[in-house]
């Protein structure tokens, strides 16, 4: 099985375009997305996305890249420890990792991570979380 | 009160950031600009150049920015007028040069209903380009205008495209609100770090080094570091070779610069780079034009030491031992003053000596003579002796590229515009008219290829009419002759879609022009030819004959390592 790395992208939106460079980072380097979903943060619009990416030989050349992409402030890669997959269906929330989501359900995978080494603009770090 | 229209605002925001020229072409969706700059034109406050193909007003204007160091700037129409742009573009990013390309759109109102000429700029543009913006209110022209620029020119500099639908270039503003600085969010310039404790590292490495050598870049072209980057090769002795573009940082005719290694380079400069043991990487990125194999490099365990804007372009490729972050010029000196504190020096004489035998040594594979035949690497000697010192040379892209990495000496810092990173052809001719109006005072050369100089060729017009005199020297094989001769020692002499015929006489092409044409068929009429065209000062086409079997040594076999050099014709070893 293919491994997934998960990134936290942090960035300020102008245009829709900001979704499309996010992805297109990935797809120039002919790698794949699993799952993104993402959201406003502030009224400074600031929007914070989370992003499911197949495991990949380019997956560092990726970050690098996003890292220094006019629009986004950073880039989080996530040592994630599990992946908490969560459906909501008809208004309920059901956490049973076994329930196979429909068409109609809405799916929102909760990465639980316990370390990020993050990049913004040629500056890295390394948080641990715990 | 006459309020200021949406175009207007757009041209006094480019005037407010010091820009002069603009070249473009007009078309339903830009010509408000056009309105707009009709008495800036008459007041010579501006000056449009009106060139024939929208890739060439982005080549002219990354021409004027390499020349000068200021962005050049373009405009195109929507629809096939901004997609024109999108090589020129994309050849200005991968080379690092800032280009601000103003395209107009489409009014708001028919978006989305194919109307005529509407095509998505934006996304055309946001994969080939910096950043691209979409102004989507009359207001924020002034505000994006300053922010274009700042985003354009620091950092790793780049193009970037200001998108506008033509409505808004009608609307007008009661207020115009100047912005006095830049506001971008999720954008930041790179920091110049000092670290006293990586420089000290750094300087000790290099003091003590058996075999160290300074890797230059178009970073130090950028930071203008050249007087910094010799002040220190001097102090310790320490050789100097440079990426492909990075020859336009360094004076050849210094004793301690080796030329460009990699792929086409001196193999000379190959050599020292894989044999040192220490490596100062200034203003580089890894690129695969340069180290073609990173195995290869590491072989022998050398240390890297990375001067770049840019922190993580070291993280790509090869393990950096010690990186040092920002501006080139303030790092270097630093560099050079904590060397200067340590106070030591060891011999390093050699070291120098070895580099020096093996430029001697392959010296013997690279001036060859033959009877009949002008040798491209005697035409440009020719030219660079018949050339002030201070000449401006663009180059095509092909095998008289690889010729000039080679042979063309560059005797002043910002004197040679290629094409390297995206390897454009097209590219000479244009941005020798860019250098040309940013340097005016300057002689233009344009080195180019048969097949390269006809993609941009009809810009000779532009050339003629707007009085600006480059002069393109035409390496004329009548062939595609870098693919040519891939074909013939990797593909098994499979020679195909490469050859031209007869077709264009270069003279009369020029003549039909309104230029001067020459066909120069000896290295002394060469230099009569450009002679008279410098002192004719007009736009001009020397044509040179070159055998079409000719081939552009040294070269590497494709994907091979820079040992695997080859120096001599292989065709005639079999």
């Amino acid at each position: 099985m293919t491994q997934e790395k998960v990134v936290r992208v942090l960035a300020y939106y102008r245009d829709p375009g900001l979704i499309e460079r996010i992805a297109s980072n990935f797809r120039k380097l002919f790698m794949d997305i699993n799952w993104i979903y993402g959201w406003k943060v502030n009224d400074e619009n600031l929007y914070e996305f989370y992003i499911g990416v197949k495991d990949h030989t380019n997956f560092t050349t990726a970050v690098l890249v996003l890292s220094k992409t006019v629009d986004v402030e950073k880039v989080e890669v996530l040592e994630v420890t599990q992946m908490k997959k969560i459906i909501i269906r008809d208004g309920n929330i059901i956490t049973d990792e076994r329930e196979r989501a429909t068409e109609d359900d809405m799916i929102i995978y909760v990465p639980v991570f316990n370390k990020v080494k993050g990049y913004s603009w040629g500056e890295t770090y390394v948080k641990n979380i715990h | 009160m006459k309020l200021p229209t949406g175009a207007r605002i757009l041209v006094d925001a480019l005037k407010r950031e010091g820009v002069k020229v603009i070249f473009g072409i007009p078309g339903l969706s830009n010509m408000q600009i056009y309105d707009a700059f009709v008495e800036d034109l008459q007041s010579g406050e501006l000056r449009h150049v009106l060139m024939r193909h929208e890739q060439a007003a982005a080549h002219a204007a990354d021409g004027y920015a390499r020349a000068s160091g200021f962005p050049g700037v373009c405009t195109a129409t929507s629809g096939p007028g901004a997609t024109n742009l999108t090589t020129g573009l994309i050849t200005a990013y991968w080379d690092s040069s800032p280009v601000i390309a103003i395209t107009g759109n489409v009014p708001r109102a028919v978006m989305g209903k194919m109307a005529f000429q509407e095509a998505d700029a934006m996304g055309v543009f946001e994969n080939v380009s910096k950043y691209v913006i979409g102004i989507k209110r009359i207001d924020e022209i002034p505000q994006w205008v300053k922010n274009a620029f700042y985003i354009a020119t620091t950092g790793r500099p780049g193009p970037v495209v200001i998108d506008i639908p033509r409505d808004i270039f009608y609307e007008k503003l009661d207020e115009v609100k100047w912005p006095d600085r830049p506001i971008v969010k999720g954008y930041r310039e790179f920091k110049t770090i000092i670290d006293p404790l990586a420089l000290k590292k750094a300087a000790e490495l290099l003091i003590n080094a058996d075999r160290p050598i300074i890797l230059v870049g178009t970073g130090v072209v950028w930071s203008n570091a050249t007087p910094e980057v010799l002040e220190l090769a001097e102090l310790l002795h320490i050789p100097i070779v440079s990426t492909f573009p990075g020859k336009s940082a360094i004076p050849h005719d210094h004793p301690l610069y080796f030329g460009p290694m990699g792929y086409y380079g001196r193999a000379e400069a190959s050599m020292a780079a894989l044999e040192s043991d220490v490596m100062l990487v200034v203003g580089a990125r890894f690129s695969d034009r340069t180290f073609t194999s990173y195995d290869e490099m590491i072989e022998t365990r050398k240390k890297f030491i990375m001067i770049n804007i840019d922190p993580t372009d070291g993280e790509k490729a090869i393990k950096v031992d010690v990186g040092l972050y920002g501006n080139a010029k303030i790092i270097l000196r630093e560099l050079i003053n904590a060397i200067i504190k340590l106070g030591e020096k060891r011999d390093k004489s050699a070291w120098l000596k070895r580099v020096k035998e093996y430029k001697e040594y392959y010296s013997q594979f690279y001036y060859h003579d033959e009877n009949g035949k002008l040798k491209p690497w005697k035409i440009l000697k020719t030219i660079r002796q018949t050339l002030p010192r201070d000449a401006i040379v663009t180059t095509g892209v092909g095998q008289h590229q690889m010729w000039a990495e080679v042979f063309w000496e560059v005797l002043e810092p910002r004197t040679f515009l290629t094409s390297s990173g995206m390897g454009t052809m097209g590219f000479g001719l244009p941005a020798a008219m860019g250098a040309k109006l940013a340097r005016p005072d300057k002689i233009v050369v344009d080195l180019d290829g048969d097949g390269s100089f006809l993609m941009t060729g009809t810009n000779l017009a532009t050339a003629v009419d707007e009085n600006i005199p480059v002069i393109a020297v035409i390496f004329d094989n009548r062939t595609l002759g870098l693919v040519r001769q891939v074909q013939d020692l990797f593909f098994g002499r499979r020679i195909v879609g490469v050859d031209y015929g007869p077709s264009p006489d270069f003279v009369k092409l020029a003549e039909a022009f309104g230029a001067l044409g020459f066909n120069a068929t000896s290295y002394e009429e060469i230099e009569k030819s450009l002679k008279t065209a410098i002192k004719e000062n007009v736009p001009a086409i020397i044509r040179v004959p070159v055998d079409k079997e000719e081939l552009a040594l040294p070269t590497l076999p494709p994907g091979g390592r820079l040992r695997q050099v080859i120096l001599r014709d292989p065709r005639k070893s079999s």
